[in-house]
């Protein structure tokens, strides 16, 4: 199996015979040995330490410009220009599996970039060495070379999803997932990028380690230390990126994937996030239970919308799901079950067990009688959600473009926004109610606005599907005619 | 009796585009080791069916089986059987010729020990020995195309799909195609080429496939039918009796009668054109020409496609 991943994995040898060639290899460390001697040569005087402090930085600033800055470039290329160089048909039609695919594209097309970081973090791991707090800062290490692989197993799986969609383009520009993670990064670690300014300016010993100073985790009943905590999530969402890639891969290969693993993922990502709600202290077993639903509830909607946006919606797809139902074909149901479907009916069914709980505990009581938790609220949410969905579906039937997700996300903001900045202009807040799920609302003056909102969008789709689903003709009647 | 053993089963495939059918309950028969030109108009499907039958894309309904195996259900085994060559095909410029083909040798899961002979016997065929180390970037069009076909049949497959392979081939290119075609269905292998080009097809094609409109012409076009005879007769004067005449023999079709120019198709053996030329002359109707020309695909295609219109 290894074998036949890493070492006659023709995909990683074609990366190798293009990335590594004589002249790269030498080049890069010659390039590297350089900088760092510009860099390190200066402090040596002052103190080795000081040298070491200042090589490890540099090591680190390198490893991210080759890592996450470079590598994930040409990880998203090197599908990208498959895509428009015209040579990926010809791959998918070699007897390549899925996994030997996923691995020669993730490593092959990054060789070059872990090959300078390599230098980079023998660096970085020697330095520790030498320096204080060193078991946190080989931490530290795993983390970046875990994140490094994960940003570019993420910018993987975004063109695998990207050429989905854009089947029938010829081209496909790469900047924006090749940008999309590495913002998402940077808005992670972006609070964080002060100590890197501590440890320049100041030349602070403890400065690389200052990330690592900050209260424990608690997890569910765990109690995890911040690097420990990182390493934990990371290799699991490292797991599921492997998974989501592997899958992917499947269906570019043509091979049918059911619902069952996106349902898993769905689970660990509300059971990783539900753990979060032990840090709320002073909550009875059933509110933790119940807040962690909620939150589950929350990610689930968010995923709905993240999926629905991201993937085709095109009226053949339904035709297919239409077709299977007509059939009672339900095993080609499940595999053509696009995932935001997936994961719409988890979400629903979480949405059932939190609604009939409210229900029976609270009654029809008002969310501004009791609080976010009330059956009402919840009510309001889902009209908000549903219509939301029927108009991008809507909008997708109608325009059948590329653009048409644009445009559906353009009708959304301004559904949510400019009434709620109009209102908050006016001093007429409690209409609010009417356009926002917030909890200040009543059945008046929320939850049936809302509801005639759904049904109306809703009434709008199927008038567009009874003219969509139509058998289409071939063009001949046309041309007969 | 021989049983003729079918390479591809296509049973009422439908593919559909947003809007568009762009296959409409398509069924045919591939027989093993023929070479089919798969011919239509622009978008009458050609590429979308040999999209399908290299299990690239997913029909909206029916069955493909290629030897017996669904590609739908098993899409790796099938391509185990095939090459596809696509319309406008990539290659790897920043790679040699020898690089391009081991690539693919290895991809297609060939054993490692017998990649280096493949490889060599495959450019030996293809006529590429002396650009064997050269990069693919440096390769002229024709040769790129060689190439292209190449690393679609490097795992030496049953079946080869070939989409417009001689479009964009300068006229001793694409005679060197016709060659390699040849040359290919003689080593037992199946066909099936897409082309505009109609009078070349004719050359290694056995077969004919009309598409138009996302369905088959109801017609079927064969090698056999090739043979269907066109007679050109051609008179001092048409005495009024020719057309009984003609029909006399048997084996006359489609009489058309313009100036002194008679037009015909006969469908019997050498024996019987001997006779039917004998007859005129017995009549004593004044010959001065007298020529046979076998319907080509192209006459047949335009004739189908008149036919349809």
């Amino acid at each position: 199996m290894l074998k036949e991943l890493f070492i006659s994995n023709p995909e990683l040898k074609r990366n190798i015979w293009l990335e590594l060639t004589p002249g790269r290899l030498i080049i890069m460390p010659l390039v590297l040995g350089a900088i760092f001697f510009v860099a390190g040569y200066p402090y040596l005087a002052e103190s080795y330490l000081t040298c070491l402090i200042i090589l490890r930085l540099v090591s680190v600033l390198i490893f991210g410009g080759l890592v996450f800055v470079w590598g994930t470039k040409l990880c998203c290329e090197s599908l990208i220009d498959e895509v428009n160089q015209r040579t990926w048909d010809s791959q998918r039609v070699t007897s390549s599996s899925p996994w030997e695919m996923v691995i020669g594209k993730l490593f092959g097309s990054t060789i070059y970039p872990w090959y300078g970081g390599m230098f980079c973090i023998a660096v970085w791991f020697v330095s520790s060495l030498y320096l204080f707090k060193t078991v946190t800062h080989i931490k530290l290490l795993v983390i970046t070379i875990c994140a490094g692989v994960l940003i570019h197993a993420v910018s993987l799986l975004l063109v695998l999803i990207g050429i989905r969609r854009g089947r029938d383009r010829k081209k496909i520009n790469s900047s924006f997932y090749f940008l999309g993670p590495l913002i998402l990064l940077l808005l992670f670690i972006g609070p964080k990028a002060k100590y890197f300014d501590n440890i320049y300016h100041s030349i602070n010993l403890y400065g690389l380690s200052s990330i690592f100073q900050e209260s424990e985790i608690t997890w569910y009943m765990f109690e995890f230390s911040y690097p420990d905590f990182v390493m934990f999530m990371l290799l699991i969402f490292l797991i599921w990126a492997f998974v989501g890639l592997y899958r992917n891969m499947r269906t570019e290969f043509q091979f049918s994937n059911g619902p069952w693993v996106w349902v898993s993922f769905l689970m660990t990502l509300m059971i990783c996030c539900s753990g979060f709600t032990a840090n709320i202290r002073g909550l009875k077993f059933t509110d933790y239970l119940m807040a962690g639903l909620c939150l589950s509830l929350g990610i689930g909607i968010v995923i709905t919308y993240i999926t629905a946006f991201c993937e085709p919606k095109n009226i053949v797809g339904f035709r297919l799901l239409a077709d299977n139902i007509r059939k009672r074909d339900w095993r080609e149901f499940q595999r053509n079950l696009p995932l935001w479907m997936i994961t719409f009916i988890v979400t629903f069914a979480l949405w059932v067990i939190i609604f009939t709980v409210l229900l029976v505990k609270n009654k029809t009581a008002l969310p501004e009688e009791i609080g976010v938790l009330s059956a009402i609220y919840f009510f309001n949410l889902l009209c908000f959600w549903l219509r939301d969905l029927c108009l991008l579906i809507y909008v997708n039937l109608k325009k059948a473009s590329v653009r048409a997700d644009i445009a559906a996300l353009i009708y959304l903001l301004i559904f949510y926004l400019l009434p709620a900045i109009l209102l908050s202009e006016s001093g007429n807040d409690a209409l609010l109610a009417v356009f926002l799920p917030v909890f200040r609302s009543s059945l008046i003056n929320g939850t049936l606005p809302v509801l005639v909102q759904f049904l109306f969008i809703f009434l709008l789709l199927s008038r567009c599907w009874r003219i969509k689903s139509r058998i289409p003709d071939n063009g001949a009647e046309n041309k007969t005619a | 009796m021989q049983r003729i053993c079918f390479m591809i089963n296509v049973e009422n495939l439908i593919y559909e585009y947003p809007g568009k059918r762009a296959l409409a309950d398509v069924s045919f028969k591939i027989k093993s080791g023929s070479v089919t030109a798969l011919v239509g108009p622009n978008g009458a499907g050609k590429t979308t069916l040999l999209k399908c039958l290299a299990a690239l894309t997913k029909p909206f309904g029916g069955r493909i089986s290629v030897r017996g195996v669904d590609i739908l259900k098993e899409p790796r085994k099938c391509h185990q059987m095939m090459g596809f060559l696509p319309d406008f095909f990539g290659l790897y410029d920043s790679l040699t010729v020898r690089q391009s083909l081991t690539y693919f040798a290895m991809a297609q899961k060939l054993e490692k020990k017998r990649i280096p002979d493949r490889v060599e016997s495959l450019v030996e065929k293809l006529d590429m020995k002396d650009k064997f180390r050269e990069k693919v970037g440096n390769l002229s069009r024709g040769m790129r195309q060689r190439l292209a076909i190449g690393q679609a049949m490097i795992h030496d497959p049953e079946l080869l799909l070939l989409d417009e392979p001689a479009s964009g081939l300068d006229p001793e290119s694409r005679n060197a195609l016709s060659e390699l075609f040849l040359e290919l269905n003689r080593d037992g292998k199946t066909l099936i080429v897409s082309s505009h080009i109609l009078y070349e097809l004719e050359q290694y094609a056995g077969d004919i496939l009309i598409l138009r409109d996302g369905r088959i012409v109801d017609r079927d076009i064969s090698a056999g039918s090739f043979e269907a005879r066109r007679i050109r007769i051609r008179v001092l004067n048409i005495p009024d009796s020719i057309t009984g005449l003609l029909e006399k023999t048997g084996h006359v079709e489609n009489v058309r009668i313009h100036d002194s120019e008679i037009t015909l198709d006969f469908t019997g053996d050498g024996k019987e054109q001997h006779d039917l030329l004998k007859s005129l002359m017995n009549a004593n109707v004044t010959v001065k020409e007298f020529y046979v020309k076998k319907q080509s695909i192209q006459d047949q295609y335009l004739e189908t496609a008149e036919l349809r219109a």
